[in-house]
């Protein structure tokens, strides 16, 4: 009892029973509902499904509380403040190689696991109602339930095998949910696109897995993120012209399985489709967990991708260009869950952004020596807005369900005038609107504060002026969003019946239900207050892997704030605000922008903020003409299309080889006879072309 | 003057592969396209006991597969003339066009 | 070299005895039960089958094998053994129901006993071919495990198709017997001796290729012949035709056993004497395998026909499978596991495709179109389905994720990133094909687009399962996703 030892032992055992009982409880409720409950009983299934949910966050909880106590609080024992509660041999390839399936504790996976969990159990809790009508809830929570079981596996991946598994895995059962109305076509369609396309990205994931393991003999995070890992890839092949670092390629190989992930630039195309599923599921996988896998996997892989040489730079490029289309194209979107949806893109781009961050411009020597990571602001403020976004975000989306199931629309011109109906909607939605455009003290501006912060500090100036644009954008299309559903009056029928009286009201139930309006208030909470509570245990634990733990107190030096930059970010957001309210802060609402009248307050603030002026101009005639409509039409035209090209030129192909498949013996003989003897000549001659396809070593 | 050497008689199996080959793209009777294929057969097994006599003459190992494989040839005639015999049964012809109903064209058709 | 007639001779060699002697025990069988034909001699193969994959196991070899002449086994031979009975055994189930009362829209098969007894001939010649120890053994095996599939195909003489397949399928094989006997004579010409050890000498003494022109010439043809089993492109067009022609239970052999067998023989030679590091025969491979991948892929884009689109998938999972033959020098050993473990994957998930198209073939055409419906029909067969589908696909947890990550990793040791690119891509648009047979399981019937359709297009009877039937798919769902989740299971068997 008194030994410290052995309650150390005990508390081990807790621990590790838990991080089982947080894979194997969603595990178990997928099977559950998806083999007995969820066709007989759709309605006992929504409720299983979440009490394993609640208790999968109980274990979370308790995985993330031993954690602490054990590994975090001795940082004699863990310098790295890394463990592993528990790993099992896989598979064996033989030699040193080998899989292994574990649960990978640090700072990082720790945070996923209780915020993934969290926001799963919500989300399992608003769908009981939600999907009360649906056929088919059983499968809808089955799914719902492998997915977080497959989030959770990847997240407590110590290796790229297992994340590799996993992240396929969560592919399948997003791919599975987005095409959960499987009779709708454009459902089917979104479905596909997002798997096909994140399975395109995954292609060069697996090569630059592989890459990996044959290079380096190891899976596994803890050797490929140290020195060696990256000293032996650090080699140069080929020659000429086509000489490169296999370092850099290997990392960006990686990167591009993020890329494809996150919905990065111009892979993004899949996630606004992907909004065709049941809003839960955009909650859950489109906001706070699967499409931030990718900004995960970069941090997880930080170290290696900070030895290379340019991948953190077109880390933080791409994270920028996505952060600054996807939110001048969020400006003019008119569906609820697609503003969502590009908000999201713009918010991950962020994310990346600041990942991107993280080396200061000139210290990266590069060459042969591998860099000390003495300045990780970037990495934190990363993770940071991961954790904030994934509140605010998941509350955004959920406020969303309850609007759409008020109005049977997701368009914003159905919209209008709901605040009076829809109270509780109204607030949370204000508190997750306000912590977006990161406004004090709402979670979005710490965590905002710490990504420009970081940028500044390492000297990216560009990048600060991206994330600023992208500050400013995001106030703007967050206050049309919020003003179009909440103010003015009802536009349509469907609200103005809503409105009108309670007739409607009797039709449809509640309009808030109570089951769905719960989540909404629960997630408010953190919503405001994450990012004020968790800025200092961030800044002091949240630290990438290095072999040597490095010390917090220069970590924390290198967080000596920029004051002014904070002014300006709020100022740029307050004038977002502005605009957006001067624009469309009106009782009646408009297709186009200008319109001089309006209530007092906008008359002020039009007055007295002529940045607001200077801005709406901006906005109208150059950011109009230059920004946004060249970005909606690069959107529509050029990568949705390319996209559909691709598709029509394999079916021509495919006619063309049907066509010479036509069933006659002398064909194939013929086929295989010129087959041969091409390749008689071909080896006979020593030409170099069978070698097309040789080895690149 | 063409003497019995290896080269020549690698010449010549070559060609009797090469004219095997030929007729099966060629004829239009299932018989001779059979035929063909007994062609290209003894063309290979001329190499082989060609490479024995001139080459390595101290063993018989090429002339014991030889033998097998006249066997072989056998059996493949019987099970291609049984074939040849069913068309003709069901369909009174035993030209190529009877076995070239299955492909794409038709696929599609169907579909 | 052991002697013949030892313990250890006996004990490797049993099995294939004992499966010759079945062979010709089964073909008696017809003769003996005259009147119960079928049953009796689908049980005494299933017997013979169970006895024969026991003795596979329980029999102990020693570590380096044994060889006996023309003829060795070792402990990788074993496994190859295992997986040709077990194609064989799963074969004769799945055609059980077509002898009991014509379940098939072309009628009743004939001559059961003949049909078995064909079966385990081909399986017997398998069992020699990846014994073989020289080319003599080899090129007979080869033949053996071919010559009863073309009667196999044309088993059904009243149908038109069945026998077109057949003799198509003859036809091109003895062409592809006659390039194997061509090259097999170089080889011979180039060394001397039909053994591997002598080939294997020199293959590898010769200081450059070029300047051993029989060697290259033969090795060239022998890969082309065995392209044919293979079904790998430029060799693949018989394919399509020929499954679509042959009996169901007839297509599912020749898409998983005789796949295997043609692998295995592939393994046999290129992965063993005639590994020829100096000649690049990855880069053939690798292109091969691009090829293949291509054609699969575009073939079963637009096919509506399910045996045809099965070929197509077939063509495909070959190129996938070619890449394991492009590790080079030292991954000889991971390749073969990396084969073994996607053919016992690939076979249970085709399998489970056949089983699926064998109870929907009952009553309506083997086409794409008439899936409609299956999960209103039997909610149990559309969730087969869509488990051998991904697992074909090859998404986790299902045993195809690990089958093509293990290829991919041998492709990996040489470098071919290419490849392996490509092959990734070929995964992502399998997925579009695939997902066609379940988007039409999945489809309810009545839709705004089939509502013209005629009523005789969308049967709509539920399918019951019989009890062997259900077990058979319960069986199969749980190897497909057992052998993905845990595949040390099968180190654990395979090391005995």
């Amino acid at each position: 009892m008194d030994n410290p030892v052995l309650l150390t032992q005990e508390a081990w055992s807790s621990l590790q029973t838990a991080a089982w009982a947080v894979l194997i409880l969603p595990l178990l409720s997928f099977l559950v509902n998806g083999l007995w409950l969820g066709r007989k009983h759709e309605r006992a299934a929504g409720w299983t499904a979440t009490a394993l949910l609640g208790a999968t966050l109980a274990c979370a909880l308790h995985v993330a509380s031993g954690w602490r106590s054990l590994v975090l609080q001795h940082p004699e024992l863990y310098p790295s403040r890394t463990a592993l509660a528990w790993e099992h041999v896989w598979l064996n390839f033989g030699g040193n190689l080998s899989a292994r399936l574990g649960f990978y504790l640090d700072p990082a996976s720790v945070m996923m696991i209780v915020v993934v969990s969290a926001i799963s159990f919500l989300v399992h809790f608003y769908s009981i109602r939600y999907m009360k009508h649906e056929r088919g809830a059983g499968r809808f929570f089955a799914l719902l339930s492998l997915f977080t079981f497959a989030m959770l596996g990847l997240i407590v991946s110590g290796n790229l095998i297992q994340t590799f598994f996993f992240w396929e895995l969560v592919g399948a059962a997003s791919y599975l949910l987005i095409g959960f109305w499987y009779t709708k076509p454009a459902a089917v369609a979104a479905s596909k696109k997002a798997f096909v396309l994140t399975r395109f990205a995954d292609a060069f994931f697996l090569m630059g897995v592989l890459l990996t393991g044959v290079n380096t003999g190891s899976f596994d995070f803890l050797v490929v993120n140290g020195p060696a890992a990256a000293a032996e890839l650090n080699r140069t092949l080929g020659a000429g012209l086509f000489a490169f670092k296999l370092l850099s390629v290997t990392t960006v190989l990686l990167y591009m399985g993020a890329w494809g992930k996150s919905a990065m630039f111009p892979f993004h195309v899949w996630l606004p489709d992907a909004m065709e599923g049941p809003t839960p599921v955009s909650a859950l996988i489109h906001s706070a967990t699967m499409v931030v896998a990718g900004v995960y996997l970069t941090a997880r892989l930080f170290p290696l991708f900070a030895a290379a040489e340019h991948t953190l730079q077109l880390v933080a490029f791409t994270g920028a260009l996505t952060a600054v289309f996807a939110a001048a194209v969020a400006c003019t979107q008119t569906d609820l869950k697609r503003i969502l949806a590009f908000s999201t893109l713009s918010q991950l781009g962020l994310m990346m952004l600041a990942l991107g961050v993280s080396i200061p411009t000139v210290a990266n020597g590069g060459g042969g020596a591998v860099t000390t990571i003495a300045n990780t602001a970037g990495y934190t403020a990363a993770l940071f807005h991961v954790f904030t976004h994934a509140f605010f975000k998941s509350l955004l989306f959920l406020s969303a369900g309850v609007i759409i199931h008020a109005i049977h629309s997701n368009d914003l011109r159905d919209a209008g005038g709901l605040r009076k109906k829809m109270p509780w909607t109204y607030i949370s939605t204000l508190a997750a609107c306000l912590a977006l455009a990161g406004l004090w003290p709402f979670a979005g501006f710490f965590s905002k504060e710490e990504i420009l912060g970081a940028a500044l500090g390492n000297g990216h100036f560009t990048f600060v002026a991206a994330g600023l644009l992208t500050g400013g954008l995001t106030a703007f299309y967050m206050t049309r969003y919020f003003v179009l559903v909440f103010h003015g009056s009802a536009r349509t029928h469907a609200s103005s019946a809503m409105n009108a009286d309670h007739a409607g009201a009797a039709h449809h139930g509640p309009t808030e239900p109570l089951l769905m309006v719960l989540p909404l208030i629960v997630l408010t909470v953190p919503s405001v207050l994450v990012g004020w509570l968790g800025r200092n245990a961030f800044l002091k634990d949240m630290l990438p892997w290095t072999s040597s733990a490095t010390a917090p107190v220069e970590h924390l030096e290198a967080h000596a704030g920029f004051p002014w930059m904070v002014l300006v970010a709020t100022a740029l957001a307050l004038s977002g605000i502005g605009t957006g309210l001067y624009l469309y802060g009106r009782k009646r609402w408009t297709a186009g922008y200008a319109d001089d009248r309006g209530p007092w307050l906008y008359r002020i603030l039009r007055d007295k903020l002529y940045v607001d002026e200077v801005y709406s101009f901006l906005i109208r005639k150059v950011g109009s003409r230059f920004v946004i409509t060249p970005a909606d039409w690069a959107e529509r035209k050029i990568l949705n299309a390319s996209f559909d090209q691709g598709g029509g030129v394999l079916n021509k192909l495919a006619r063309g080889l049907s066509r010479y498949q036509n069933g006659q013996v002398q064909r194939s003989v013929a086929t295989a006879l010129l087959g041969l003897v091409l390749l008689l000549a071909l080896y006979f001659s020593g030409s170099p072309l069978p070698h097309l396809f040789g080895s690149l070593k | 003057m063409i003497g019995l050497n290896l080269a020549n008689a690698l010449t010549l199996s070559l060609v009797l592969v090469l004219i095997g080959a030929f007729g099966m793209l060629r004829r239009r009777s299932l018989i001779l396209v059979l035929l063909s294929i007994e062609i290209m057969l003894n063309g290979a097994n001329l190499a082989l006991i060609s490479f024995n006599f001139f080459l390595w003459g101290t063993s018989e190992t090429g002339h014991y597969l030889y033998m097998l494989s006249i066997g072989v040839a056998a059996v493949e005639a019987a099970v291609g003339l049984a074939m040849v015999i069913v068309i003709f049964r069901n369909t009174r012809d035993v030209t190529r066009d009877r076995v070239s109903l299955l492909g794409e064209t038709k696929a599609e058709a169907e579909a | 070299m052991s002697t013949p007639f030892s313990t250890p001779f006996l004990s490797a060699f049993l099995p294939d005895l004992a499966l010759l002697v079945l062979a010709l025990v089964v073909l008696t069988t017809e003769i003996v039960f005259r009147k119960h034909q079928a049953r009796w001699t689908a049980r005494v193969a299933v017997a013979g089958l169970a006895a024969v994959l026991i003795l596979l196991a329980a029999l102990p070899l020693p570590s380096g094998g044994v060889a006996y002449a023309g003829y060795q086994v070792t402990r990788s031979v074993v496994v190859w053994k295992q997986l040709f009975a077990l194609a064989t055994l799963a074969t004769i189930l799945l055609s059980r129901s077509y002898f009991r009362n014509g379940h098939s829209l072309r009628g009743a098969l004939a001559n059961p006993g003949a049909f078995y007894g064909l079966l385990l001939f081909s399986t017997t010649g398998m069992f020699a071919l990846v014994s073989a120890r020289d080319l003599l053994t080899f090129y007979i095996g080869l033949e053996l495990a071919t010559l009863p599939l073309y009667a196999l195909t044309a088993l059904q003489p009243r149908n038109a198709g069945s026998i077109e397949a057949g003799s198509k399928y003859m036809l091109m094989g003895a062409f592809a017997s006659a390039l194997s006997l061509f090259g097999i004579s170089f080889l011979y010409g180039a060394a001397g001796s039909l053994g591997f050890d002598a080939l294997a000498k020199v293959a590898s003494a010769q200081p450059s290729l070029s300047a051993q022109p029989f060697l290259l010439a033969g090795v060239l043809m022998l890969l082309g012949s065995l392209g044919f089993k293979l079904a790998m492109v430029p060799f693949q067009m018989w394919a399509p035709d020929v499954y679509e022609g042959a009996p169901t239970a007839v297509t599912a052999f020749l898409s998983t056993g005789s796949k295997a067998a043609a692998v295995a023989a592939t393994t046999t030679l290129f992965l063993g004497p005639l590994n020829l590091p100096r000649i690049d025969l990855g880069a053939i491979f690798a292109l091969a395998a691009v090829l293949s991948l291509l054609a699969g892929t575009l073939g079963a884009m637009r096919q509506s026909n399910l045996r045809r689109f099965i070929a197509y998938s077939s063509i495909a999972q070959a190129g996938y499978m070619l890449m394991a033959f492009t590790g080079g020098e030292g991954s000889e050993a991971a390749a073969r596991i990396a084969l073994q473990y996607n053919l016992l994957v690939y076979g249970t998930a085709s399998f489970a495709l056949f089983f699926v198209v064998s109870l929907v073939g009952r009553s309506a055409p083997e086409t794409i179109p008439s899936l409609r419906g299956l999960s209103a029909r039997s909610p149990a067969l559309a969730a087969l389905l869509a488990l051998s589908l991904f697992s074909l696909i090859g998404i986790p947890p299902l045993a195809g994720f690990l089958g093509k990550f293990l290829l991919f990793a041998v492709a990996a040791r040489n470098g071919h990133y290419t490849l392996i690119f490509i092959g990734a891509l070929a995964v992502a648009l399998s997925f579009y094909y695939y997902m066609r047979l379940l988007k039409e399981a999945y489809q309810p019937v009545q839709t705004a687009e089939n509502r013209g359709a005629p009523a005789s297009a969308v049967p709509l009877s539920p399918i019951r399962l019989s009890l062997a039937g259900k077990c058979a798919a319960a069986l199969l769902a749980i190897l497909l996703v057992v052998l993905g989740t845990c595949p040390g299971m099968l180190n654990f068997i395979a090391s005995r």
